[in-house]
């Protein structure tokens, strides 16, 4: 099997140098994508022919043009609900088979413009619906470090294909921590922006207030490089800050002394949360310590509410994005149906997974007449007193530092059957999805051979602080360079 | 003949004078043929988002 | 006690636009009795009037301008029935809701 590629970074420096190209990486990658296939189950489809094309477009043009960004030339991987012209968007749903996006997500066309190459799509929770890759029609992903373990979830494809050095760097969504969680149980770096800071047009929404779109990389540096290329205003999306794309790379100077990093007490008093991932998160705040952060308590009063309100705010979102799944348009249409109510019925019950429907029905019910003021309108009072623990955290803090997970990859097939169980594995994740802000997690160290990851939420618009806690943490350890051992 | 009460209803369209359509740019070809004026928001493609006239 | 049973299941699938077995919409209804006790502990949180989180934002508005569409074949070629203008689907048949 082809070498691990290394970061987004290093290859950059090899290509500058003219130590390889971009064809070769690209080769690579494919190759990489292929041999891994049947044991991981990362990807589910991949644009070999246009992936080639583009990578010799890519250097025919190095040596006469000047790089178009960090990016450019190099390997890729998209979750498979982010719309890209010409290619299948499945969301991993059979309610999708078949279909083909003709036009490209904003992220898309940036990413195209500063010469990255899509090698192709990963799998996922089917419409970013989970918390493992199980829920997908194309099977589950495995966790490279342990393959009777899940990845997480719902970008764990994503997880995967950098966990295991198949691409550098790929791009996930984040509803509930779709792309932390993955990262903690991978070993790898996942950011969330800020809600607004990275368009969402033509990312398949699951819960518009709540999605938002980001890299995972084995660093730092290699996030901040993606997130400068994919940020700023869109104005096909009206909920993108008026802002110019980030500048967060150049600001990576290693320098952390002054920073103050808030630990909340109702996470780290460690009722559910596995005492070994306790344990590395400490020792990761200990390592800010000496890198010259300071560290305080703090606390956020309200986080047992917030799995509870993610879970009726999402789902109601949810059935509404998801009622544009008909059989007209689009997609999957049940055969031979009398009339048009038993074809919407039949398209959706026959095109929807189980976790799927589950949700559909709970966010119709709560939104339903007669049960909307007790739930979904509770369930934003409670989202505002969440944000206000936040800022008044925040006020006396530049970032804050928790876990990611309360836990270490699980076996597949542990879960499925408790969706409750399977939700609660959000428990520190949702509150940055319910108040905005931006959110990062990156390895901390190992329990039981498996990854954990700590997480960073910060101030909104602040995705730089994260991402210089995070850069100066990983100048001092070794955490996100190691690397599982795949059988060849 | 009496005995009867007259109940009218008036069900009333108003047809708003844009260029363009509410949450998308396409025109407004009223009286067209079907789905010549039509984008990935409109026809509620997966991912496209409406921005508001 | 139970909130939620088969029949409040059928009833909001009929709502969602979703036909259930009988055996599925009983695993739903205890799935989904099991989250809603879960969920049940945000009725006793005093959230001491905030308003609702979602309300009163600022939409941005776009410019009435007409923009290129796409093209009839491009907007029809995920289509599972048309007849090269249209998108074809079953009738409406008689007695239908409308809801």
């Amino acid at each position: 099997m082809t070498e691990p590629l290394g970061t987004a970074a290093e290859l950059r420096r090899a290509l500058d140098a003219g130590e390889t190209t971009s064809a070769a990486l690209v080769e690579r990658a494919l190759a990489r994508a292929e041999a891994t296939a049947p044991r991981l189950n990362a990807f589910v489809g991949l644009r070999a022919e246009a992936a080639r094309r583009e990578a010799a477009e890519s250097d025919a043009r190095r040596g006469r043009e000047p790089a178009r960004s960090p990016l450019d030339g190099i390997p890729i991987a998209l979750k498979d609900n982010i719309a890209q012209a010409g290619e299948p968007c499945g969301c991993a749903s059979r309610i999708l088979a078949g279909y083909v996006s003709p036009y490209d997500a904003t992220l898309v066309e940036r990413l195209r413009a500063a010469g990255a190459i899509v090698v192709g799509r990963t799998n996922m929770d089917e419409f970013a619906m989970g918390s493992s890759t199980e829920h997908s029609c194309h099977g589950p992903t495995r966790n490279p470090w342990d393959l009777a373990r899940s990845p997480g979830g719902s970008s764990g494809g994503s997880a995967a294909a950098v966990a295991a050095g198949i691409v550098p760097l790929a791009f996930g969504s984040d509803t509930g921590g779709s792309i932390r969680q993955p990262a903690s149980f991978t070993g790898i770096v996942g950011l969330k922006p800020g809600y607004g800071r990275v368009s969402r047009y033509g990312l398949v929404a699951f819960a518009s207030s709540l999605d938002q779109l980001g890299p995972l990389a084995r660093s730092a540096e290699d996030c901040a490089a993606a997130l400068d290329v994919v940020s700023g205003r869109d104005p096909r999306d009206s909920t993108s800050l008026p802002e110019p794309p980030t500048r967060c790379r150049e600001a990576l100077a290693g320098d952390v002394a002054g920073l103050a990093v808030g630990l909340p007490r109702e996470a780290l008093a460690g009722a559910g949360c596995d005492p070994e991932v306790s344990r590395a998160v400490e020792e990761g705040a200990r390592e800010l310590e000496k890198a010259g952060a300071t560290l305080r308590e703090v606390s956020l009063p309200h986080t047992r509410y917030a799995v509870a309100t993610y879970y009726l705010i999402c789902t109601a979102e949810a059935s509404s994005n998801l009622a544009r799944f008909d059989g007209v348009r689009y997609g999957r249409r049940a055969e031979s149906a009398a009339g048009l109510t038993e074809m919407y019925e039949r398209s959706r019950s026959e095109g929807f997974g189980r976790e799927v429907k589950r949700r559909i029905l709970l966010g119709t019910y709560v939104l339903s007449a007669g049960y909307y003021d007790a739930y979904y309108r509770k369930a934003q009072r409670v989202r505002a007193l969440l944000r206000r623990d936040f800022e008044e955290a925040l006020a006396s803090c530049d970032a804050l530092l928790l876990p990611t997970a309360p836990e270490t990859a699980f076996p597949l097939g542990e879960r499925t059957a408790d969706p409750l169980r399977m939700y609660l594995s959000d428990v520190y994740t949702v509150s940055a999805n319910l108040t905005g802000a931006p959110a990062l997690s990156l390895p901390c160290g190992f329990a039981g051979g498996l990854p954990v990851g700590m997480q960073l939420v910060g101030r909104s618009g602040d995705e730089a602080t994260l991402l210089r806690l995070a850069d100066a943490f990983q100048r001092r350890t070794d955490y996100h360079l190691r690397r599982p051992e795949l059988p060849a | 003949m009496s005995g009867f009460e007259t109940v009218i209803g008036l069900e009333v369209h108003a047809h708003l004078a844009t260029r363009s359509k509410l949450f998308c740019a396409c025109a407004v070809g009223y009286g067209d043929a079907p789905n010549l004026h039509t984008c990935p928001v409109c026809l509620a493609l997966p991912g496209a988002l409406p921005v508001l006239n | 006690m139970s909130r939620i049973g088969r029949a409040e299941v059928e009833r909001i699938g009929h709502l969602a636009r979703l036909r259930l077995e009988p055996e599925e919409a009983d695993a739903l209804a205890r799935d989904l009795d099991a989250i809603l006790g879960y969920v049940a502990e945000l009725e006793a949180l005093d959230t001491g009037g905030a308003p609702p989180a979602s309300e009163s934002p600022v939409t941005p508005l776009r410019e009435d301008r007409a923009a290129a569409s796409l093209p009839l074949e491009r907007a029809l070629a995920n289509a599972p029935a048309s007849d090269g203008s249209a998108f074809l689907v079953p009738p409406v048949l008689e007695g239908e809701d409308e809801g």
